[in-house]
């Protein structure tokens, strides 16, 4: 505590027109509000917008306080205080806080300074990418010539915005026809793949019963062409015993594959018919299913 | 082919397409001329960035500076705005100082000034009740 | 009045606080910063060359400047620094000691007038006092609050110094008191006591000084300032002060009243303080700028003309009835003006030109061998106190009439109060004890015997200016505020308390008149030597002056002459004032002995009292006729009885006794009776006055009229019933037969003897 720290500071809040007068003799007794004033002050000076705990009633608020605007100082200042002697609130807060107020002090005074000089010294450094200077000199050029430059501009941007608009909603409307006949035409492809599904279905179902009447009606011609061709029927029958279930199950394999993996064939496919020729791939899907019909023909024969 | 079976082969030389002796095997040795060049172009390339990070540590400590004298000079901008108002008040402290100074000094004049009157008036009265009379 | 300021430019100021100014002896400014920088500043504050370069961490706070024991090395420096510690420096800045004086910092350090002691406050509450070589001497005050402001008294037996809200004045006798006053809302920053004006002025964080008095009663309490007072200083002429605040240079007069401010930007005033002349001021400021003033605009005027300083170096005198205006120019910056008498004195550094004020082109010219310290004009002579402690007496034509170096002057105690002048007599405070009053001669120089002593401190000393030389009046005010007068020039001095409550008095220009300020009300006093004569006609003979609303505290008298008296209200506003004529035309015929002239003036006024008065002078001058028609007019019956039995003494020895009983002046009425012979009367006047001893001693040493004192001591103690108490009346009572017929005899036969001498006859 020293008696040139507390005249120096006091003449330094008068300077920065604190709001109320304070006494050299304030600071010979804790006086934690006081600091904390001045604080909060010192702060709001710095950046009015700053959020600090403004409640110092116990001890822990004060810490916290304390601790806050260590924080902002150094952060915002670079300014290392001392928090215990902050939170002493004496003469050595004091010495904590004319670094702050020197900071302003000084920043003030090297601007009555540079005042009268009219600010010959500009911005020392420019970065050619952070062209902000001139930006804002543009716009305080264009300030300074008045409103209209500003509504010229903006007339000229509210013109391009209409323009920009209408393409937008006839872009939108055309987009939205488009899509409509698509859907259109998806829901035809769909009705008729369902169509074609059925009609495979009956004619699966008719070939299977002609198949079930062969089978009944001629059980001797087939022990007969069994005979015929013994080594290879043998075979064949062996294969055929498991064929059968294995038929079957490759009729399910067939549904299934109609149904999983052709299926999926089927929306890859679906997916093409979006770009390509549908009669093509209608036709695809025909040749598709032809090349089962004949493997299943094959097989069977 | 025939090489590999040569006694250089066997003590682990080999020679490479321009019959140069090699200790390793080509492919070795072109993957290690490979990691070397790597290597360099690492070193080069590392030394290139950390001469533009110098260059860019030193451009953000220069724009640190500049921002931070800049924060001081808007600092002190806004305290002395701050105080534009409370120097006009202070001005006008001062011509109100002035004013009372001013009127105090009228009011000591117009105190003089009666007071010289009554000494005209009391030296007029004596000389109506003492030499008039007579 | 008003100071002309000069700010130090930005390139030779301080870079830090300004803490502290200081004259040095030669003259020049130096100032002492936060910078750890000692400037000293040329004349016109614009080049500034470093004088000390002091230690970084040194931060100075106070800076004092004292004669050098070997005079040809320049000053001597004394710096109080922020460490606690004072050192004592070399204008080489060579370190000659370093003294740890306080814990915590030095506040303020004073060097005492005469040289020997040095005054240091600190922050830690205590006052000390170190030799001039920086040996502790005492430990003046402790005080629980930090010290921030202390000064040495005109006489440097006492010292002030602030505590908190409160001011304190310490004696350095240690069993002495200290008296001590709350004389602030706010902590208490500054002090000062002037040399010249014996008053004090503080300053607090308040906003606002205060005047008092050396014995603490306030005389002016300013109106708040916004910021704290941080600075005040007498000027060393005593007629003003000045007062630093933030961003403030306030100069007031000594009454307290504002004569102007300067509101330079530069923060706080941390100090002002006055060139040795008291003609420029200088400020030490917060931002590290060192002030300059030049004081301007002073005013003196005397019933005809009005002198304004216009320049460092040019008056104007202007003629209020003619408004024409005459232009003075001096060789050298003016120090001191002074207008009375029909005369204006003007003092530089190295002259005195005399002005008459109807011939302002010829003026007598005087050089000095000192600069002038104090002025004092009388009717004919000048008084001018120097440096050299030496006060010299001038005739208005400038020539030399006597020098006067009184025992134990300080030159810089030497104020216009502190010294009296008249045709005749000088008379001067002692500096040593201010009890005494030393009288001297004017055309010799002479001291006329012993100082004259009162009882308490005496504070301003006025000589009257007309009238014979034996009746020289000498006027003093003490501390009590007690107005005394005493004929200087008689063998036996008796001085007479005739007021109590003066602030200020002031004697006519030309007449055996006082003017007296009396808790604020201005009092004429139209023959006060009264006192002298006959006390009963003091009352008769004073008049209270309607001033028409109150006067103020401290209002003070600017001038009393011709038929007017003007008076400095507290607030600054003279008033005027007129004064009856028909004293001063009496008093003029009375000196001329016109006494037929003098009864008629009064028989024409018809008031008490101017025949009060005339009744006084003409007792006083034996003209009894007169002195009876006066009393008649104010219907004294007792003293026209007295007069009538006076008129019958036939011998004009007896009738001066007896109206020197009348006056008190038993013991001249003695000499003269015992120098006439007239024993009976010597006797008789003893047994009037109940001076039994005095009475039978002069009986018996004349071998004559004891049984005459006898007799009366014996009808005496029968009246009052009692029994003779004193042995030698037993002892004469049982050796000397008493027969009151043969006492009657003796008696007529005395009376008889003095009416026989040759030229005795009653007064007609």
């Amino acid at each position: 505590m020293s008696y040139r720290d507390l005249r120096n500071f006091t003449e330094m809040l008068r300077t920065l027109e604190f709001p109320r007068l304070v006494s050299i003799d304030n600071f010979r007794q804790p006086n934690f509000p006081l600091v904390a004033e001045i604080l909060i002050w010192i702060i709001r000076r710095i950046d009015a917008t700053a959020t600090i705990p403004t409640d110092v009633e116990d001890e822990t608020d004060r810490v916290l306080f304390v601790k806050a605007v260590a924080q902002f100082m150094a952060t915002k200042l670079h300014l290392r205080l001392n928090t215990k002697r902050l939170y002493e609130a004496d003469g050595h807060a004091v010495k904590e806080l004319i670094k702050a107020t020197s900071l302003l002090y000084n920043a003030l005074k090297s601007q009555n300074e540079e005042a009268p000089q009219g600010g010959e010294s500009g911005p020392p450094v420019t970065l050619s990418d952070f062209n902000l200077t001139s930006k804002i000199g543009e716009l305080k050029v264009r300030a300074g010539a008045g409103v209209p430059a500003f509504m010229d501009e903006y007339e000229k941007l509210e013109a391009e915005l209409a323009k920009t608009y209408e393409t937008y909603i006839e872009k939108f409307r055309n987009i939205s026809y488009l899509e409509q006949e698509l859907e259109q035409h998806n829901r035809t492809e769909q009705d008729k793949l369902e169509e074609t599904e059925q009609q495979l279905k009956r004619m699966q179902a008719r070939l299977r019963d002609e198949e079930m009447r062969m089978m009944r009606g001629s059980d001797e011609t087939f022990g007969l062409g069994g005979d015929m061709d013994h080594s290879d029927e043998e075979t064949d029958s062996d294969a055929d015993l498991e064929t059968e279930p294995r038929g079957v199950a490759t009729y399910g394999s067939m549904r299934g594959g109609m149904d999983s993996d052709e299926g999926s064939d089927l929306s890859d496919s679906f997916g093409d018919i979006d770009d390509d020729d549908d009669d093509d791939d209608l036709g695809g899907l025909g040749d598709d299913l032809d090349d089962d019909q004949s493997d299943l023909s094959d097989d069977a024969f | 082919m025939d090489e590999e079976n040569t006694p250089v082969t066997v003590a682990g030389m080999q020679f490479d397409e321009l019959s140069k002796i090699r200790v390793l095997d080509p492919e070795k040795h072109e993957q290690t001329e490979e990691l070397g060049e790597e290597c360099r172009t690492f070193l080069e390339k590392i030394n290139s960035f950390h001469t533009v990070m110098g260059g860019f540590v030193e451009l953000v400590d220069r724009l640190a500076k500049a921002v931070d004298d800049e924060k001081m000079k808007a600092i002190g901008a806004r305290a002395a705005v701050d105080s534009l108002s409370k120097k006009r008040q202070s001005e006008e402290q001062l011509l109100q100082a002035m004013i009372a100074e001013k009127r105090a000094e009228l009011e000591r004049l117009q105190v003089e000034q009666d007071s010289l009157e009554r000494v005209i008036q009391d030296q007029d009265q004596f000389i109506t009740t003492h030499v008039m009379n007579k | 009045m008003k100071i002309e300021l000069k700010k130090s430019g930005q390139h030779n100021r301080h870079k830090d606080v300004a803490a502290a100014v200081v004259w040095t002896t030669s003259g020049s400014l130096v100032s002492a910063g936060d910078d750890h920088r000692v400037l000293q500043w040329n004349e016109t504050l614009d080049d500034a060359s470093e004088l000390i370069n002091l230690k970084e961490e040194w931060y100075p706070t106070s800076v004092a400047v004292g004669p050098n024991p070997k005079r040809s090395q320049g000053d001597v420096f004394a710096i109080a620094f922020d460490d606690g510690k004072f050192r004592l420096m070399a204008q080489t800045g060579r370190i000659e000691k370093t003294v740890e004086a306080h814990t915590g910092a030095i506040t303020t350090l004073r060097w005492s007038a005469d040289g020997q002691s040095i005054l240091t406050a600190g922050e830690d509450g205590l006052m000390k006092v170190w030799s001039r070589a920086g040996m502790l001497r005492t430990v003046l005050a402790q005080s629980a609050q930090p010290v921030y402001g202390a000064a040495w008294s005109p006489c440097g037996s006492r010292a002030i110094h602030t505590a908190g809200k409160h001011v304190a004045v310490v004696s350095l006798k240690a069993t002495a008191k200290a008296e001590t006053w709350k004389a602030h809302d706010g902590v208490v920053l500054c002090v000062d006591w002037g040399a010249a004006s014996n008053l004090i002025v503080s300053g607090g964080e308040d906003g606002r000084y205060k005047v008092w008095d050396a014995f603490g009663r306030l005389l002016y309490a300013s109106t708040p300032d916004l910021y704290p007072i941080t600075s005040c200083r007498w000027s060393p002429t005593g007629d003003a002060f000045a007062v630093g605040g933030y961003n403030s240079v306030r100069l007031c007069d000594r009454a307290g009243w504002s004569y102007a401010v300067d509101k330079p930007a530069t923060g706080s005033v941390y100090e002002v303080q006055w060139s040795h002349d008291g003609t420029r001021l200088a400020g030490a400021c917060a931002s590290g700028d060192v002030l300059l003033g030049q004081l301007v605009m002073r005013s003196v005027s005397s019933p005809r003309y009005v002198v304004t300083q216009t320049g460092p170096a040019t008056l104007i005198a202007r003629s209020i009835a003619a408004n024409t205006d005459e232009e003075l120019d001096f060789r050298e910056p003016i120090v001191k003006m002074v207008l009375r008498f029909g005369h204006l004195v003007v003092t530089t550094a190295t002259q005195c030109v005399v002005y008459a004020e109807d011939n302002w082109l010829s003026p007598s010219t005087i050089m000095l061998k000192a600069p002038a310290v104090a002025v004092t004009l009388g009717r004919s002579h000048i008084a001018l106190a120097d440096k050299t402690d030496t006060i010299t007496v001038y005739t208005y034509d400038g020539k030399t009439a006597s020098t006067i170096k009184p025992p134990h002057a300080q030159s810089d105690r030497f104020s216009a109060t502190s010294i009296a002048v008249a045709d005749d007599t000088v008379a001067i405070i002692d500096h040593r004890d201010a009890k005494a009053v030393r009288v001297y001669d004017t055309q010799s120089g002479k001291e006329m015997g012993k100082p004259l002593v009162h009882s308490v401190e005496i504070s301003t000393i006025l000589l009257d200016q007309g009238g014979a030389s034996l009746d020289r009046c000498l006027a003093f005010v003490d501390k009590n505020r007690d107005l005394c007068i005493v004929q200087v020039r008689r063998s036996q001095r008796r001085a007479e308390k005739i007021a109590t409550m003066v602030s200020d008095a002031m004697w006519h220009d030309d007449h055996h008149m006082l003017a007296t300020l009396q808790e604020a009300k201005l009092q004429l006093w139209f023959y006060p030597a009264c006192a002298f004569v006959d006390q009963d006609m003091l009352s008769f003979t004073k008049q209270g002056v309607v001033t028409g609303g109150d006067l103020g505290k401290a209002p003070y008298l600017t001038s009393f002459s011709g038929n007017t008296c003007s008076v400095r209200r507290a607030d600054g506003a003279s008033m005027t004032f007129s004064v009856p004529p028909q004293v001063a035309v009496l008093q003029s015929h009375t000196s001329r002995n016109a006494w037929e002239d003098a009864i008629r003036l009064c028989r024409f006024i018809k008031e008490d009292a101017l025949w009060a008065c005339l009744a006084v002078i003409a007792t006083k001058a034996k003209e009894l006729n007169a002195a009876e028609i006066a009393y008649a007019a104010v219907n004294a019956i007792d003293k026209v009885e007295f007069l009538q039995l006076v008129k019958s003494i036939p011998t004009a020895e007896g009738r001066k006794a007896e109206l020197a009983v009348f006056s008190g002046q038993i013991e001249e009425a003695a000499t003269t009776l015992l120098q006439a012979g007239l024993i009976y009367r010597l006797v008789d006047m003893y047994i009037r006055l109940f001076d039994w001893d005095k009475a039978l001693d002069v009986a018996i040493k004349h071998k004559t009229h004891v049984d005459t004192v006898l007799a009366s001591r014996q009808r005496y103690l029968e009246g009052l019933g009692q029994r003779e108490s004193k042995a030698k009346f037993v002892q004469y009572s049982q050796s000397v037969e008493v027969d009151w017929d043969d006492i009657q005899l003796k008696i007529q036969q005395a009376l008889e003897a003095e009416k026989q001498r040759p030229g005795a006859t009653p007064y007609v």
